[in-house]
C-alpha cells in the first residue's frame, strides 16, 4: 500500500479530511484554524508518503500528528500559558479526549462509507433504520412496500457485511479504483 | 497494539454493529469493552449517538473537501506548480512553439534549441511494489536485482519479472504464509512466476493478491487492474481468478482479465474457462469474450481477435475500432499522463492504431491526427484533446 501518487493521495485526502478537520474542530472550536492544521497535518503525511507500509499507519500517523500540531501550536502561544499548565496535569485526560474523537470519527467514516456504495433506494431505506424508524414507518416514508423494505434490508446488510467486513487497505483500493 | 490501533478496532466494531452486521465474536469484544468502565459505556453511547445523527449537509461538506484538496494540489504536486508560475503566459508559448516545431524555425527562440514539448512524458517500465504477508515491502524497479532464500522458497527479481521457486517441502513460515500483493503503478509493468509455474503479467495500475504457496484443493488469486494470465495446467487443482465479483475458474489455459470502469472483461487466448458472477455462469472457448457489469452483474458475451487483447504484454498498443476514451486511457496509465477532452464528443470517436509501447507517446498522437479528426496538445504531463481545426491543416 503506498499512498504515493497523486491519484493516491486524493482518495487518501478526500477520505480522511473531514474525519481529522472534526478533530481539531473539537480542540480549537475555531473552523479557519481547524483548516490550516488539517492542511498541515497532511503536508505532513505527504512528506513522509514513502514510509507508510499499510492504510493503518498512514491513518494513525495523520490523526497523531494533528493531535502534536495542535499541542505545539498551543505550546507557542504565549496567551496559552496557563492551558500548557492545565495540560501537564491533565496529560491522562487530554489523551483520553483525543482517543474518543478519533473513535467517534472512524465510526463515523467507516459507517457511511460503506453505505454510500448502496444502491439510493437501498441506501435510504438503512438510513432511516439507523434514525431509529421501523420497517412499517420506512415503507409508509418511502412509499414502497413492507416487503420491499425488507428484501432491499436483506441484500443490503449482505453488501455491508462484505464491504465491513473486507480490511479497510482493500476498501481504499476499491475507492482508487473508481 | 497501541492505544490508537485499539481504539480504530473499537470504531469498526461500533460501525459493524450499527449497519447490524457484527460478528458474534465481535459483539462479545465490544461488550466487554463497554462494560470495562464507566467511562468506555458513555463513550459507546455518545459515539452511537454521534453516528446514528448522520451527516449535517453532505453537499456543503463534498464542497469543502473539494476546495481543500484542490489547494493541498496546488501546494505539492508539482506540475500544478510550475503551471501557476509560468501562469498566464503558458497558454500563449504553447501554440507558437507547436507551430514553430511544424515549420522547423524553432530557432526563434534566442538561437536556443528547439523545446520539445513533451520531454516529460516518458513510456511505463518495469515498476512494482511487492507487499509482502507480515507488511514488509519491497520496491522493485528496472535496476533492481533481488534474490532472496526464504524457508523452502527461493524469490528472485531481475526488474522485469519476480519468480516464487518452491524448494523442497513446504514449511511454515511469516514469509511465506498469508497473501502477498504485487502492485503496479502507472507507468509500470510487471511479470510474476508462481511456484505452480502461473505467469501473470501485469499492465500499468493493476495489483495482484496471492498465497505463496497454494494450500487446499484450489489455487486463488486476486486481480485489480488488468493482467494476462497463463495458467500451469493442472487438472486436478483448479485455479481461480477473482475479479471484481467475477470468480473466473480455470484449469490450464491463457487469457486476459481488465476491471477497469467497473467492468470485468474476461478474454479467452486459449483453454477453456468457468466464468461465474452471483447466480450467472458461463463457459467460454477460446476467441469469446465476456464482460461483466459489476454494479448490475449483467454478463455480455462476444467473439473477438483474442490475440489483439494481450498484445500489451508483448509491448504492441493494438486498437481495433476502438473509441478515443478507451485509447487515452490506456495511454494514461502507461505513460502516467492525465487526458483532458475540450471536447466530450470526441471521445466517442473511433480509430484503429497500432504502435510499439516502449516508443514516445507523440508518434502514436501523430498517427492519430493524421486522421484531422483531433488535434493533440501536450501541456507537461498532461495532454489535451481538441478537436480538429481547418486551420491546422496550414500549419501541416
Amino acid at each position: 500500500m503506498a499512498i504515493t501518487s497523486r491519484k493516491e493521495f486524493k482518495v487518501f485526502f478526500e477520505t480522511f479530511f473531514l474525519p481529522v478537520y472534526n478533530l481539531m474542530q473539537r480542540y480549537t472550536g475555531e473552523s479557519e484554524l481547524s483548516r490550516d492544521f488539517t492542511q498541515e497535518a497532511f503536508t505532513r503525511v505527504f512528506e513522509h508518503r514513502e514510509e507508510f507500509e499499510t492504510m493503518e499507519n498512514a491513518k494513525a500517523f495523520v490523526y497523531t500528528v494533528a493531535r502534536r500540531i495542535y499541542l505545539d501550536y498551543c505550546k507557542h502561544q504565549k496567551i496559552k500559558a496557563e492551558y500548557r499548565a492545565r495540560l501537564e496535569e491533565e496529560k491522562a485526560e487530554e489523551e483520553e479526549d483525543f482517543l474518543a474523537e478519533v473513535t467517534r470519527q472512524e465510526a463515523f467514516r467507516i459507517l457511511y462509507e460503506a453505505i454510500d456504495k448502496l444502491p439510493p433506494q437501498t441506501r435510504s431505506i438503512i438510513l432511516l433504520n439507523l434514525k431509529g424508524l421501523n420497517n412499517t414507518e420506512i415503507s409508509g416514508q418511502l412509499g414502497v412496500s413492507v416487503n420491499t423494505v425488507k428484501s432491499l434490508k436483506k441484500s443490503a446488510y449482505v453488501t455491508l457485511r462484505t464491504l465491513l467486513s473486507r480490511d479497510m487497505l482493500m476498501i481504499l483500493f476499491i475507492l482508487i479504483e473508481k | 497494539m497501541s492505544l490508537l490501533r485499539k481504539h480504530f478496532r473499537i470504531a469498526l466494531w461500533i460501525a459493524e454493529e450499527l449497519a447490524g452486521v457484527i460478528s458474534g465474536e465481535d459483539q462479545a469484544r465490544l461488550d466487554a469493552w463497554r462494560e470495562e468502565h464507566p467511562v468506555h459505556a458513555r463513550e459507546y453511547d455518545e459515539i452511537r449517538a454521534y453516528v446514528a445523527a448522520g451527516k449535517e449537509d453532505e453537499e456543503v461538506e463534498k464542497e469543502c473537501v473539494k476546495r481543500e484538496w484542490q489547494k493541498f494540489e496546488r501546494e505539492h504536486f508539482r506540475k500544478y506548480v510550475i503551471w501557476r508560475k509560468i501562469g498566464r503566459y503558458a497558454a500563449v508559448l504553447v501554440l507558437p512553439l507547436l507551430i514553430g516545431g511544424y515549420f522547423g524555425v524553432a530557432s526563434w527562440l534566442d538561437g536556443e534549441q528547439p523545446v520539445v514539448v513533451s520531454a516529460g512524458i516518458v513510456p511505463g517500465g518495469g515498476k512494482a511494489r511487492l507487499v509482502m504477508a507480515n507488511g514488509r515491502a519491497l520496491n522493485l524497479d528496472e535496476k533492481l536485482e533481488v534474490k532472496l532464500d526464504l524457508p523452502g522458497m527461493k524469490v528472485v527479481t531481475d526488474g522485469k519479472k519476480i519468480v516464487y521457486r518452491a524448494m523442497g517441502e513446504p514449511v511454515a513460515d511469516t514469509l511465506t504464509a498469508g497473501i502477498n500483493t504485487l502492485f503496479v503503478p502507472r507507468g509500470g509493468e510487471y511479470m510474476l512466476e508462481l511456484p505452480d509455474g502461473t505467469r501473470v503479467w501485469l499492465n500499468s495500475d493493476s495489483e495482484l493478491r496471492f498465497p505463496v504457496r497454494f494450500a487446499g484443493d484450489k489455487r486463488v488469486v486476486e486481480i485489480e487492474g488488468e493482467a494476462y494470465f497463463e495458467v500451469a495446467r493442472n487438472e486436478k487443482w483448479p485455479f481461480h481468478v477473482m475479479a471484481r465479483g467475477t470468480d473466473i475458474r480455470v484449469l490450464g489455459t491463457s487469457f486476459n482479465v481488465s476491471t477497469y470502469r467497473g467492468r470485468t472483461v474476461t478474454t479467452l487466448v486459449e483453454g477453456r474457462v468457468c466464468l461465474t458472477h452471483g447466480t450467472g455462469a458461463v463457459m467460454m472457448l477460446p476467441g469469446r469474450q465476456v464482460e461483466v457489469m459489476a454494479e448490475t452483474g449483467e454478463m455480455i458475451m462476444r467473439e473477438v481477435d483474442a490475440k489483439s487483447f494481450t498484445l500489451w504484454k508483448d509491448g504492441v498498443f493494438y486498437f481495433e475500432g476502438a473509441d478515443l476514451e478507451t485509447i487515452t486511457e490506456r495511454l494514461s496509465r502507461w505513460y502516467d499522463v492525465d487526458i483532458v477532452f475540450e471536447d466530450e464528443e470526441l471521445k466517442k470517436s473511433r480509430f484503429s492504431v497500432e504502435m510499439k509501447r516502449y516508443d514516445e507517446i507523440q508518434d502514436l498522437l501523430t498517427k492519430i491526427e493524421k486522421t484531422r479528426k483531433v488535434k493533440f496538445l501536450i501541456q507537461g504531463k498532461a495532454v489535451r484533446v481538441h478537436k480538429w481545426l481547418d486551420s491546422y491543416d496550414l500549419i501541416e
